[in-house]
């Protein structure tokens, strides 16, 4: 289903013009730091979103994740539906246990990908309406048991505008 | 230049005795069974020391660190919490299996595994559980499959079988006990009334909030406030991954059903058991753990009941905790 997910990705952005490039500070859980770029094509009366990011758990991983989708602006907000997104997480050394017992050293790289859709909701603020803020929900699928929902924090600035 | 010389070798043989302190702040995940387990190991690794520590349901590893585990435990012995499968921000992406409880056992002896292989053959580790983390610590023990010197049940449900029956009797006898003394009277007898006609399992878990409410209203129990708990429960913990876990994995309602429990086996114990419970712990009553404790055939076993104190006594009575989890390891390590 990932590579499903990746392929779309790539396609979705195919024959659209660039409109504008964003990029700034992603916070995980407000406080988890990372990092975003986002593409914005001309899509008739929509934008079509492209957004890649990444931040780090201290404590148990870090995460990067591409997605896709539609956003609608209206003065000065921006809602956007990401229903394509792939999300990795890469975790700290990880130690491998085998069925017999036998512990094999760290790894690395070890983690899990996700499906990942969202929702995002945003607003530009300043008076060229460069600077970015944005509240966004993803929910990675299958998690554990179940799902789990993801959120982020973004403020950024229009590094290029058409 | 002698005075120099002589300072400098003063220097350098401290420097080169060995100190018995040595402090470790590991993170890092084992891989079992389809699951990442993040372990964070703490404190002073210089005595050779480790408890492995087990969360309750819904809970998460770190949400012990704090108060007596850091100020006591961590200044002594190095402390492994860890997310156990499912839960705080363990990974995974494959379904249940069936036997859920079995390997969450496996899990701990994994997790034992690593323990051994990345801090030495020779560590000496107690296991120690809290609530549901008690039952699964007993059941470990019982497997008798990883090397340990001893065995700590904090508040644990030792009996699922008898767990309502436990909790009706705790809040029956502390709500006759308060009719006469508290000033809260008409909702401690409103209390009894209501738990009088309770018999299944919901009906009395449904009163454990109104109990808890008049214990600490009457102020039976300590206080309990910290900043370092907020910490561990909103930072080093993400609350949503805490929250949707617990929404869509709940392994305790799997062992009620199974109707779990230690006590027909707890002749088989051989270690050296702890147990602590809280006096007016209605989550898990002392009457719960005193069954498996009584039945335990050797007498490297104590049992002491925090008086002021609900299901959290290291919160609660940190102090008392401290002494009596430092009094136990140094005795049996």
């Amino acid at each position: 289903m990932i590579r499903t997910v990746l392929v779309l990705l790539f396609y979705a952005n195919v024959g659209c013009q660039a409109q504008s490039i964003s990029a700034g500070y992603l916070g995980n859980n407000l406080l988890n730091p990372g990092a975003y770029l986002d593409l914005e094509l001309a899509l008739g009366s929509y934008h079509q979103v492209s957004e890649i990011g990444f931040y780090i758990d201290p404590n148990t991983h870090s995460a990067s994740f591409v997605e896709i989708g539609v956003g609608l602006q209206k003065g000065k907000w921006q809602a956007s539906v990401l229903p394509l997104g792939v999300f990795r997480t890469i975790l700290n050394r990880t130690y491998t246990v085998n069925a017999n017992g036998s512990v094999k050293e760290a790894s690395v790289l070890q983690g899990h990908w996700y499906y990942s859709p969202g929702l995002s909701i945003g607003r530009t603020w300043l008076s060229a309406g460069r600077l970015k803020t944005k509240l966004q929900l993803l929910v990675l699928s299958p998690y554990n048991f179940g799902v789990m929902p993801h959120v982020n924090v973004t403020i950024g600035y229009k590094i290029w505008e058409r | 230049m002698r005075y120099c010389i002589f300072i400098m070798s003063v220097i350098l043989a401290l420097a080169c005795e060995k100190s018995s302190d040595e402090y470790i702040n590991d993170d890092f995940h084992v891989q079992h069974a389809g699951a990442d387990l993040p372990v964070h190991v703490r404190g002073n690794a210089g005595a050779n020391v480790l408890i492995l520590m087990l969360h309750g349901a819904g809970s998460f590893g770190l949400s012990f660190r704090d108060k007596s585990f850091v100020s006591e435990l961590e200044s002594r012995y190095a402390v492994a919490y860890f997310d156990q499968r499912g839960a705080g921000m363990a990974q995974q992406n494959s379904q249940k299996p069936e036997e859920i409880i079995k390997v969450m056992l496996e899990d701990i002896e994994a997790v034992y595994s690593v323990l051994k292989h990345k801090y030495g053959s020779d560590l000496k580790v107690f296991l120690a559980g809290h609530s549901w983390g008690g039952l699964q610590s007993g059941l470990v023990v019982l497997r008798d499959n990883i090397d340990l010197k001893g065995w700590i049940n904090i508040d644990g449900v030792l009996n699922l079988t008898s767990i309502a029956a436990d909790r009706k009797k705790l809040i029956l006898d502390i709500a006759e006990q308060q009719l006469d003394i508290s000033f809260f009277q008409d909702e401690w007898q409103l209390l009894l009334e209501k738990t009088e006609v309770s018999e299944t399992y919901d009906e009395i878990l449904g009163l454990l909030s109104s109990f808890f409410e008049l214990v600490r209203k009457d102020e039976l129990v300590s206080n309990v406030s910290s900043s370092a708990k907020i910490m561990n429960t909103l930072v080093h913990n993400n609350p949503l991954h805490w929250w949707t876990n617990n929404h869509f994995f709940r392994p305790v309602e799997e062992a009620i059903e199974r109707g779990l429990s230690i006590e027909q086996r707890a002749d088989e114990i051989q270690i050296p058991v702890l147990f602590i419970y809280g006096k007016y712990d209605g989550s898990a009553p002392l009457s719960n753990g005193l069954e498996s404790f009584s039945s335990i055939p050797h007498h490297e076993k104590n049992f002491v009941i925090f008086e002021r104190s609900l299901h959290h006594p290291f919160d609660s009575e940190p102090i008392k905790f401290g002494e009596e989890m430092m009094e136990f390891v140094e005795k049996y390590k």
